[in-house]
């Protein structure tokens, strides 16, 4: 009796770990035992905030609209050549819980606007073979945490890089080691146990069981993961803080620049300006969303004071004569929240400040 | 893969399912397939180091064994020696004799310059060399028959529970067990998974928790003071011991699971009562290699007094090597070598002093008296083995007299740990000293409460699960 029970649970968890086995591998696999389906952008792919997620704590829940239809896909999105701007930034961009800051602009402007979800504008338009006779606009949003690391000495090359990628480098391997690189990459999938541990989180088997676990271990003992290492509750919301803002690296809010540095960033922003103006006879206009700790900060730790990255970037910026879009103030005054408690992405009013300020900016630059 | 990843945790039940629903005979294959793609989860690419070592092996083997002439059998060994630690030394100790040999060309104003290169150490490859060089140099002896079956020899090298982090296998031992044919056996089965959980409790809840203290000082020793050197050390020595025993029980237990008997790693270390019993409970499959292929052959005790102490120098200190290319891991098992020196000569000076304190009266105060001077002398050499380089292990040690304010002693991100960090300490110690006493593992296997194992099981479970540290963290002796 007792053997017959030991060899049932091992042979259904065997098979309950190669369904996960594959499911890690085959979209549809995944999504058919996710209680929150998988979604081509993570940040789109979640019903509780991006942050929640790491640490799986009931007490950090909180509720963030549902993902609306992507502006990109719409009938109204213009093709490349046909449009009047174009944007081109990360996740904020992207982010689509509420109305695209792409399509916004196209529908308040009289002017055909193109999205594309890419922080390297140049690779994508010398991939699209982009020639343009008259001047358009390019509105380019990176958030602040990663400006120094995009505009730093290692991600530059990247970021300027105008060679079409079909063309570089040898294309005509084998099909063969084409195929058999392809299946080792299936087969060691590299982000496996990011994607088991979604799976954990998710699934209508064990999701439940794994969240009331992390809540527990965080009412009995503090414990949250070392993702989101410093969280609070205000009296409306919890607060969850991504680890990369912590710590000695560039991207912390509280890192000391030094001057040099400042203009060396702002001086890769000017660079990269002129060649997109060089190249595609585009004119920049440079939106940087601030951080979500460069605004809530003192939420967490009243004491250390925010490192003032973007005023100092902006005044840089001023002497390059670099077009930019100024929401640090914006944000610091607006009457409501701009982030969410547990996702890194702005608010229905912080979309909605971002599109005044870039409104008001292109206003300046004639456009209408 | 690691044992602590949810990689594993998938992969194990899928291998464990199909064992058991294939015919015993074609059990080899499936096990190689397992094992190859464990490995391959670290780097694919490597895996070509494991079959070149592998097809190296089996053919001097074949060939040491079938050969009537004796400098034929030489070569074929040297061949195999040369294949593997040529092997070892490329990958992992290239980079440290050049580096030294550049000092010395630099200091004796020599211009001239070994080159140097940026290699991934392949992951395990201490400890698959080791296990391969012992099958040649058995067959060579004639303790042992080569395996004609190349499937077979291949599972041997690269058996998944033990290919990364030991125990190092004899192929006498494991070889024999890969022809048998093992049933579903319930017994031998809850046996496995309870000492692979007793394996994951010591990594996951002991090991992993005590990491971050002992990170924290050692990383930067210059802002701690002595109460915090002192315990980062102390934690460390449990830290090691839990990871790399944790290892050893999880292999033995996956490997049980499915039949396989794999050599006792750990018995204990900590209630040793000299560092030559010490050296008796540690790293057992590791200690008996040095012993049986650098000692003996050496000279063993069987020589002069002098060249006794000098084998036990050299077999020490090259067993440092092992562990590591730094000179500080150099110094580690020097200072072990030492140790066993320093016991020999004062060998006497011992029995007089248990005499002159009547120690030799009360056996269980002895014991205990022997037990903590011997943590002692390990607990000093721990800091050589933790710390990066010399300069950190002198800093260190230079901090364990400097008790001056330093903060609060309490340094875990959740000051929870700290308590947490010694009830797990004490349960070890605990179940140590009972198992020690009272073979207490024996006695939960044999209980004729048969509830006691489940319940015992269901603990170990929850705890793991509970105050288990679940960020991916690598076994330490993955370096190695």
């Amino acid at each position: 009796m007792n053997t017959r029970l030991l060899k049932t649970a091992i042979y259904v968890s065997g098979l309950l770990c190669f369904y996960g086995f594959l499911a890690i591998r085959i979209e549809p696999l995944y999504n058919l035992v996710l209680s929150e389906k998988k979604q081509t952008s993570y940040w789109d792919d979640n019903k509780h905030g991006e942050l929640y997620y790491f640490n799986n704590v009931w007490d950090f829940r909180e509720e963030i609209p549902p993902v609306e239809p992507k502006y990109q896909y719409s009938e109204e999105h213009p093709e490349l050549e046909e449009a009047d701007i174009l944007t081109y930034g990360d996740s904020f961009l992207d982010f689509s819980r509420h109305t695209q800051l792409s399509k916004r602009l196209n529908d308040s402007l009289n002017a055909d606007v193109f999205y594309e979800y890419s922080v390297y504008p140049q690779k994508h338009l010398a991939n699209k073979n982009y020639e343009n006779q008259d001047q358009k606009l390019l509105v380019y949003t990176r958030t602040e945490r990663w400006i120094p690391i995009t505009f730093g000495e290692d991600e530059f090359g990247d970021v300027l890089d105008n060679t079409p990628s079909r063309k570089k480098g040898n294309t005509e391997s084998s099909s063969l080691i084409k195929y058999s690189k392809k299946l080792l990459d299936i087969l060691f999938y590299d982000r496996s146990e990011e994607l088991y541990s979604a799976l954990l989180q998710r699934s209508y088997v064990v999701g439940y069981i794994n969240s009331a676990i992390s809540t527990l271990k965080f009412r009995w003992f503090g414990y949250v993961s070392s993702f989101t290492p410093r969280y609070t509750f205000t009296e409306d919301r919890p607060w969850l803080f991504f680890h990369d803002q912590l710590g000695d690296t560039k991207s912390s809010y509280y890192y000391q620049f030094t001057d040099d540095e400042i203009k060396q960033i702002a001086g890769k922003i000017h660079e990269f300006s002129e060649d997109l103006s060089d190249h595609y006879n585009l004119e920049l206009v440079f939106m940087p969303v601030p951080s979500k700790f460069t605004i809530y900060h003192d939420l967490i730790d009243p004491v250390t004071p925010y490192n003032g990255f973007l005023p100092r970037l902006f005044e840089q910026l001023d002497k390059k004569g670099v077009h930019y879009v100024n929401l640090y103030h914006p944000y610091l005054n607006a009457d409501e929240y701009v982030f969410y408690g547990t996702d890194e992405h702005w608010t229905e009013a912080g979309v909605s400040i971002a599109t005044h300020e870039l409104l008001k900016e292109l206003k300046e630059l004639g456009v209408q | 893969m690691l044992f602590n990843s949810l990689e594993f945790l998938f992969f194990l039940p899928i291998v464990v399912s199909i064992y058991f629903l294939m015919p015993p005979k074609f059990r080899w294959a499936l096990l190689l397939l397992a094992s190859y793609y464990f490995y391959m989860c670290w780097d694919y690419r490597y895996i070509v180091l494991i079959m070149g070592s592998t097809t190296v092996d089996y053919f001097a083997g074949i060939g040491i064994h079938r050969s009537r002439n004796k400098t034929v059998k030489k070569w074929l060994l040297a061949a195999s020696l040369t294949a593997n630690l040529g092997l070892l030394f490329f990958f992992k100790y290239y980079t440290f004799f050049g580096n030294n040999i550049n000092l010395l060309f630099e200091r004796f104003n020599l211009f001239a310059e070994v080159p140097l290169y940026d290699f991934l150490l392949p992951v395990g490859i201490s400890f698959y060399t080791f296990q391969t060089l012992s099958y040649t140099i058995d067959i060579y002896r004639g303790k042992q028959t080569p395996e004609y079956h190349l499937g077979r020899f291949a599972l041997f090298v690269s058996f998944f529970p033990q290919l990364v982090a030991g125990p190092i296998e004899r192929s006498v031992n494991l070889l024999p067990q890969f022809r048998e044919q093992f049933s579903f056996d319930y017994n031998r089965i809850r046996d496995g998974i309870l000492l692979m959980c007793w394996g994951f409790f010591k990594k996951v809840v002991i090991a992993d928790r005590l990491a971050e203290y002992v990170n924290k000082v050692y990383e930067t020793p210059e802002l701690f003071n002595g109460m915090h050197s002192a315990l980062a050390t102390f934690f460390f020595s449990f830290q090691i011991y839990c990871d790399f025993s944790g290892y050893s029980d999880i292999a033995i237990g996956t490997a049980l699971i499915m039949g396989y008997r794999l050599m006792t790693n750990f018995r204990r270390p900590y209630l040793a009562s000299s560092i030559r019993d010490f050296w008796q409970r540690w790293h057992i499959s590791l200690s008996t290699w040095f012993r049986d292929y650098v000692y003996i052959p050496l000279g063993g005790n069987r020589v002069a007094k002098w060249r006794w102490q000098l084998n036990l120098f050299i077999t020490f200190t090259v067993s440092g090597l092992w562990h590591g290319a730094e000179w500080t891991f150099i110094i580690w098992g020097a200072l072990h070598g030492f140790y066993l020196i320093f016991a020999i000569w004062t060998h006497k000076q011992h029995a007089m002093f248990n005499t002159m304190f009547r120690l030799n009266n009360h056996p269980a105060l002895l014991s205990v008296f022997q037990s903590i001077a011997t943590f002692i002398l390990v607990y000093i050499s721990w800091i050589f083995f933790r710390a990066a380089n010399t300069t950190e292990a002198f800093t260190i040690i230079a901090n364990l007299f400097n008790w001056s304010d330093a903060g609060s002693i309490n340094i875990f991100r959740f000051p929870v740990d700290m308590y947490i960090s010694l009830a797990g300490i004490a349960v070890l110690l605990v179940v140590e000293i009972l198992e020690e006493r009272y073979q207490l593992y024996r006695k939960i296997k044999f209980t004729s409460y048969k509830s006691l194992k489940w319940i015992t099981l269901a603990i170990l479970i929850f705890t793991i699960i509970i105050l288990g540290v679940w960020d991916e963290s690598d076994f330490l002796y993955f370096q190695f």
